[in-house]
């Protein structure tokens, strides 16, 4: 797993540094709701959980782990 | 003619309360002198505990010198998590752009080396472990961590916002690896129970009513309960009583607001809840003054309960008892 994106809101002279997320944090993850695996997409900078059909965002390295904010996949 | 029925209560609106807490984060309040010294407690818990740890989940707000201490006792990898985002965490609002000192550094708070700050995005390696800890938002009552993956769970005075704390419970369990500690912090019942008692009773002389206006709050036995319940080993509990000091009734009620804990009941579809008339309040403000005074006959005494939780996941080939030797 990598992530190779760069928060948007983060600029480079900050004294705060850009977060990116711990692939030793994603691998202890799972989607709340079903407790099956999630899937990293690191463009979208989401975790997938193909069970619940949800996406949960991560923002600015922090995963949010809130069904109510997570974004429902559509049924193919 | 009787009064109107009231919605009983039915247990407290999370999301609502995940919003206020959010406003309270966003104002960088946290952590307030009553978080420091309830991180303190844990961290002389935490001294008491002999085995040590590699991972570790920080569960509350404004954790930084939680995590400190656990990094000084050798864990490398500690994650904090809350309902909502750190203030620091979106470099939007700080604490001094939303206007609130923060106070200074107490204790057991080491200042963090700001060399080590610079670059934690490039650190991720084993034997380097990034400044800032990695941090996630979850739900109390849905965890989304696997089984057995982290060695000690701390949790900070989140837990009174759950409905289901056996779940809640439960749910830290499972994520503890055999042999892994929970250490938790949670409001008790008998917390704001002036504030409790003084509001019903003035309610209900000017009423005839008493609706629930303070969110029920485990007790110290019932915790205990609930611990062994959820699986934990070697269960133990004990209670802190602090007392804080008001200077009056408005200023308690604000800043519980300030602190994302106003009541916030479910509200059931038939029947608004009932707003707290000002007749009501002023009623319950002199039975406060006059049951509730401060230490110097100022003010008004607040009672704030701390339960502390402490358990073990059993390990898998029985219970070694060895490891618990400081307690």
């Amino acid at each position: 797993m990598r992530d190779d994106s760069s928060s948007p809101s983060s600029d480079a002279t900050s004294a705060i540094p850009v977060r990116r997320v711990d692939p030793r944090l994603l691998e202890i993850l799972v989607c709340p709701l079903t407790k099956t695996p999630l899937r990293y997409d690191a463009a979208r900078q989401e975790l997938i959980s193909d069970k619940a059909k949800l996406a949960f965002p991560i923002r600015d390295g922090i995963p949010i782990m809130l069904v109510d904010e997570a974004r429902r996949l559509d049924d193919d | 003619m009787p009064p109107p029925p009231f919605p009983s209560f039915t247990g407290l609106d999370r999301l609502r309360l995940r919003r206020n807490r959010a406003r309270a984060v966003a104002r960088g309040i946290f952590p307030e002198t009553f978080d420091r010294t309830v991180m303190e407690r844990l961290a002389e818990r935490l001294g008491d505990i002999k085995r040590s740890f590699k991972t570790a989940l920080v569960l509350g707000q404004g954790t930084e010198a939680l995590v400190d201490a656990l990094r000084a006792r050798g864990v490398a990898f500690p994650v904090t998590a809350d309902s909502v985002m750190g203030p620091d965490s979106t470099n939007t609002v700080t604490p001094a752009q939303a206007g609130v000192p923060r106070e200074s550094s107490t204790l057991f708070h080491a200042p963090r080396d700001p060399g080590l700050r610079r670059d934690d995005a490039d650190r991720t390696g084993p034997e380097s472990p990034p400044a800032l800890p990695q941090t996630l938002v979850l739900d109390e009552e849905s965890w989304p961590f696997a089984g057995g993956v982290v060695e000690a769970i701390l949790s900070v005075l989140t837990l009174h916002t759950v409905n289901d704390l056996p779940g809640a419970l439960a749910q830290a369990r499972n994520a503890l690896t055999p042999g892994g500690v929970f250490l938790g912090a949670l409001v008790g019942g008998a917390s704001l129970q002036e504030l409790r008692t003084c509001l019903a009773d003035a309610e209900s002389a000017l009423t005839g009513q008493a609706p629930r206006r303070v969110a029920p709050m485990v007790d110290v036995m019932t915790a205990g309960a609930l611990l062994r319940r959820a699986g934990f080993e070697l269960p133990l509990t004990d209670r802190e009583t602090l007392t804080l000091v008001v200077p009056d009734l408005t200023t308690l009620l604000r800043r519980l607001h300030e602190r994302g804990e106003g009541f916030a009941p479910k509200v059931p579809a038939r029947g608004a809840h009932l707003p707290l008339r000002r007749d009501v309040l002023a009623e319950a403000e002199r039975l406060y003054a006059a049951r509730f005074p401060g230490p110097s006959g100022e003010g008004l005494s607040v009672t704030a309960e701390v339960i502390f939780l402490h358990g073990w996941r059993p390990e898998q080939t029985g219970s070694d008892l060895t490891r618990c030797t400081a307690l």
